[in-house]
């Protein structure tokens, strides 16, 4: 037992949240970077063990036998995962189940005899799927990003690739805000939430890459635009900034309510064009609103990423870019200079 | 080693210690939930940091853009202008720590934009990584008083850039990396191995230089070198000395990393370093012979040395939190 564990157990205690005796101490959920080493050569020897079946077998000739034993291994990593707490069998299993995923991918695609859509469709589905039944953290996030990556796909080859930041947006939001709601769901939905964060962090700067990659850019839907999307989710951002007001009593007719409100509003409504912004501004609140440093990080590394991305957008010019850029600037340091106008001098006043 | 509140929080739930409607008063009590004075102060730096970061941006933009129609005397006048704006802030508001080390921190980026419209206008002739180094050269006096982390890392990335400009053009960041020469290689370790040390030692007596980030950013800058040249030794591409100088700072990461300074990123790092060197050993001396079955094998050693590393890790972790 360590000193911030007994601290936190006594702060619980006096407060009444906890009876009796602190249970003993189980060891704590290992660090980001661990679990990122394992996804890493997790991947990697399914990529191996991918191509030693594709030159040893003869399994690709036929597309069934392939779907057929890429399932099995599914399964069987399945029951492997369920069963075990040993770091090696995990490891072959997230291996075994990744390249199961990728024959019968290989599978899918031989009996389609085409790429399109409905092949990202059945990516989609298999990837949600399995991000919501398999019992491992790793498996979880990896499957929740190629979901979203195929989402991405999925959506662009309709024409409405403008949208998917938004909706991306509203299902990290949600996940994240229900984070303590679910309680018996909780490992899969931090899991889960990780994975579609990392695709947000990561893909909402990309769709326009992906429009003019597929050449399908707007074909069903010629009106929508991309500031509709960024409006999406800027709608998005502030529906979280008032959950999370509510959440510290700060009620809708409070001063300071409608300035949070007002002032993500004008901010984000200014920068539309900057891509990624609304994303990034959100995870980082969200990331603070639970102490989830990893997260915050996350949040500053996708402002970085939107921000260069937003130097090479070929849709206005670097003047204008500079221009909005100074207003954004601008309104951030007089919306710091309205707060503290507007906070009490006492802040514990609003204290919930 | 120090656990957050959080993780420890997240345990009591899952082992029931908590009943799921009190959850949330638990959250508060524990901080987890930051308190309206928490948020004020969180939102405060925020927008401090995103304004100042936003307004730097804009005239770094506006300069890239090489308005034709703005003569080169309003151009430098504006450069300059915008410099001494934020020194001035700097100067004014010295009393709060935070708004003075973002103020210093933006005028060191705007004297990057004062230079480089300096070799725009006047077409120096002046190499590339001349730029970059004489920047880094220049804002050492801010960087010194700034006593800011942030800038820092600005100062020393700054020698990374020039360094690979001087091995040759930009290319991309991966093939920058893994494209360059040998010297550069061993220089951007050298450099970066020397800032990691420097940090290290002064971050037990500066409190501002405690935070891990900037640490563990300038291993990664310190390993990814040399890894590669490890790698690239192991594949006779370069001299063997870069193999044995990485087994001699694997084992001195293993030891500072373990016993004097407990992180756990660092030997994450490391394992991960490791795996690429014994994969890149084992391409070179039993794939070639066996195609296929090479494969085989590849993954099953992946596996053995990622389930491997993680068991270690996690000990290393279980081990520290007891």
């Amino acid at each position: 037992m360590n000193d911030t564990q007994q601290a936190l157990w006594q702060t619980l205690q006096a407060s009444g949240l906890v009876v009796g005796d602190q249970p003993t101490a189980t060891p704590i959920d290992s660090p980001w970077y661990i679990k990122a080493l394992q996804a890493v050569s997790g991947w990697l020897a399914a990529l191996f063990l991918f191509a030693f079946i594709g030159f040893t077998m003869d399994l690709l000739d036929s597309p069934i036998a392939s779907l057929v034993t890429g399932a099995v291994m599914i399964v069987g990593a399945f029951a492997l995962l369920r069963g075990s707490e040993n770091d090696f069998l995990e490891h072959i299993a997230l291996a075994a189940s990744m390249t199961g995923q990728l024959l019968v991918i290989y599978g899918i695609a031989e009996m389609l005899n085409s790429r399109d859509v409905t092949l990202w469709l059945l990516v989609l589905l298999m990837q949600s799927l399995l991000a919501v039944l398999m019992p491992h953290f790793i498996h979880r996030l990896l499957s929740a990003i190629f979901a979203a990556f195929s989402l991405l796909a999925v959506m662009a080859d309709w024409g409405l690739g403008v949208l998917f930041e938004g909706l991306l947006a509203s299902l990290v939001a949600w996940l994240w805000l229900h984070e303590f709601r679910l309680v018996k769901h909780m490992k899969a939905v931090r899991a889960i939430g990780y994975g579609l964060l990392l695709s947000a962090a990561c893909l909402s700067n990309s769709v326009e890459t992906w429009d003019i990659f597929n050449g399908s850019s707007n074909v069903e839907f010629p009106w929508l635009e991309h500031w509709m999307g960024s409006l999406l989710t800027a709608a998005v951002l502030i529906l979280v900034v008032w959950t999370l007001l509510q959440r510290n009593h700060v009620s809708a007719g409070n001063k300071i309510a409608w300035l949070a409100l007002s002032g993500t509003a004008v901010v984000s409504i200014a920068s539309l064009e900057i891509w990624g912004l609304s994303t990034g501004l959100m995870i980082l609140l969200l990331g603070f609103a639970a102490s989830n440093r990893v997260m915050q990080g996350i949040g500053i590394v996708s402002l970085l990423y939107s921000a260069s991305a937003y130097y090479y957008t070929l849709e206005i010019t670097l003047l204008e870019k500079s221009q909005q850029l100074l207003i954004v600037g601008l309104l951030l340091i007089l919306a710091r200079w309205i707060m503290q106008k507007a906070l009490p001098a006492q802040p514990e006043r609003e204290h919930a | 080693m120090m656990t957050s509140n959080r993780s420890q929080l997240i345990e009591l739930i899952q082992q029931g210690a908590i009943a799921p409607e009190q959850i949330e008063s638990a959250l508060k009590a524990s901080k987890v939930r930051p308190d309206n004075q928490a948020w004020a102060t969180y939102l405060d730096r925020l927008l401090l940091c995103f304004g100042a970061m936003a307004l730097s941006l804009a005239v770094l933009f506006f300069f890239a853009y090489n308005w034709a129609d703005l003569g080169k005397y309003a151009k430098f006048g504006l450069a300059e202008l915008a410099i001494v704006l934020a020194v001035a802030v700097y100067w004014y508001q010295s009393h709060k720590p935070l708004v003075a080390q973002v103020s210093l921190l933006a005028a060191s980026i705007l004297l990057g934009v004062l230079l480089a419209l300096y070799g725009q206008t006047y077409q120096t002739g002046a190499d590339p990584w001349q730029l970059f180094f004489n920047w880094a050269l220049l804002m050492l006096p801010w960087a010194l008083i700034s006593r800011f982390a942030a800038t820092w890392i600005l100062w020393i990335a700054l020698l990374n850039l020039s360094i690979q400009l001087y091995d040759g053009p930009m290319r991309s960041v991966l093939r920058q990396v893994f494209a360059s020469q040998e010297e550069t290689l061993w220089l951007l370790f050298a450099l970066n191995a020397l800032a990691l040390i420097i940090w290290e030692l002064l971050a037990k007596r500066l409190t501002w230089m405690s935070a891990r980030w900037a640490p563990r950013l300038l291993a990664v800058a310190t390993g990814t070198p040399m890894t590669w040249l490890a790698v690239n030794s192991i594949m006779g591409r370069h001299q063997a000395i870069a193999a044995m100088a990485w087994c001699a700072g694997a084992i001195i990461i293993a030891f500072i990393y373990q016993r004097l300074i407990r992180d756990l990123f660092m030997l994450a790092g490391l394992c991960l370093s490791g795996i690429v060197v014994t994969i890149s050993f084992f391409l070179r001396n039993v794939f070639r012979s066996d195609f296929a079955d090479g494969f085989l094998l590849l993954a099953v050693l992946i596996i053995v040395l990622g389930g491997g590393s993680a068991m270690w890790l996690k000990r290393v972790h279980q081990r520290w939190q007891s």
